[in-house]
């Protein structure tokens, strides 16, 4: 992908699937260009409870927004995070 | 209408042989269809030129395979080339598991990418390709325009290049 050049800015995709009841990320998978210190929060652990927040917000700190989100399962809610380098 | 747009436009179901770009330094810069055509050729061309920078651009000459020579010339110090977003229009559905990020199917039509369409191979033994397939699609001008849960753990999106 290294010879796209179509927008001046790095792109990135983070899709976090996270607990409705106590915001522990369940799973992620992510793409691109996304800043270590929101890698070290995008940690899937039950035990930690309240993350999921926090991973948003050093995301959307570094310029992505939340484009698609849907509730799965009983309890999960999956977000799709995009900074697209326009 | 930017020179881009204009040659896009212009080519649109021709056969392009050969692409040359004339600098104002003199300068040139060819490009070789060899043989290939339809979307396939559209979609390396468009590549291609969006790598130009159009401010520097005099003259671009494009040969078709019949023999035919078309010429376009910037209109002016605005017309830097490419629109935002740039590209012909594709659209993309694409269905994943919301557990293991798996492909599970896609469905696809207009220009795409050829690295992204490596990326949109649904198997479920490899799992964690979703992201790297939109965000594939998303570097390339695409937008997730809907979403949607189906049955239990699959979502579906469908990203879009206007």
């Amino acid at each position: 992908m290294a010879d796209k050049k179509h927008y001046s800015g790095s792109t990135g995709v983070v899709i976090l699937r996270f607990d409705g009841g106590d915001y522990a990320i369940v799973s992620e998978n992510h793409s691109g260009d996304i800043p270590s210190a929101c890698l070290a929060l995008l940690v899937p652990n039950a035990a930690l409870p309240g993350r999921a927040a926090e991973a948003i917000d050093c995301l959307t700190s570094d310029g992505f927004r939340v484009v698609a989100f849907n509730q799965v399962g009983t309890d999960d809610l999956v977000y799709t995070l995009v900074k697209s380098g326009r | 209408m930017s020179i881009f747009e204009r040659i896009l436009e212009a080519i649109s179901g021709l056969d392009v042989e050969e692409i040359e770009i004339k600098f104002r330094n003199g300068k040139k810069k060819k490009f070789k269809l060899d043989g290939l055509s339809g979307s396939i050729a559209l979609e390396r061309i468009t590549r291609w030129l969006s790598n130009i920078d159009w401010d520097k651009v005099k003259e671009v000459e494009i040969e078709l395979a019949n023999g035919e020579e078309l010429k376009f010339k910037p209109n002016g110090s605005g017309d830097s080339g490419i629109p935002a977003p740039m590209g012909p229009s594709g659209v993309v559905n694409l269905r994943f598991d919301s557990a293991t990020y798996a492909i599970v199917s896609e469905d696809h039509s207009g220009v795409i990418p050829f690295d992204c369409l490596a990326l949109l191979q649904p198997d479920p033994a490899l799992p964690n390709r979703a992201a790297a397939a939109i965000d594939c699609l998303i570097e390339d001008g695409f937008e997730i325009q809907s979403f949607s849960l189906i049955g239990t753990n699959d979502l579906i999106y469908t990203i879009v290049r206007s």
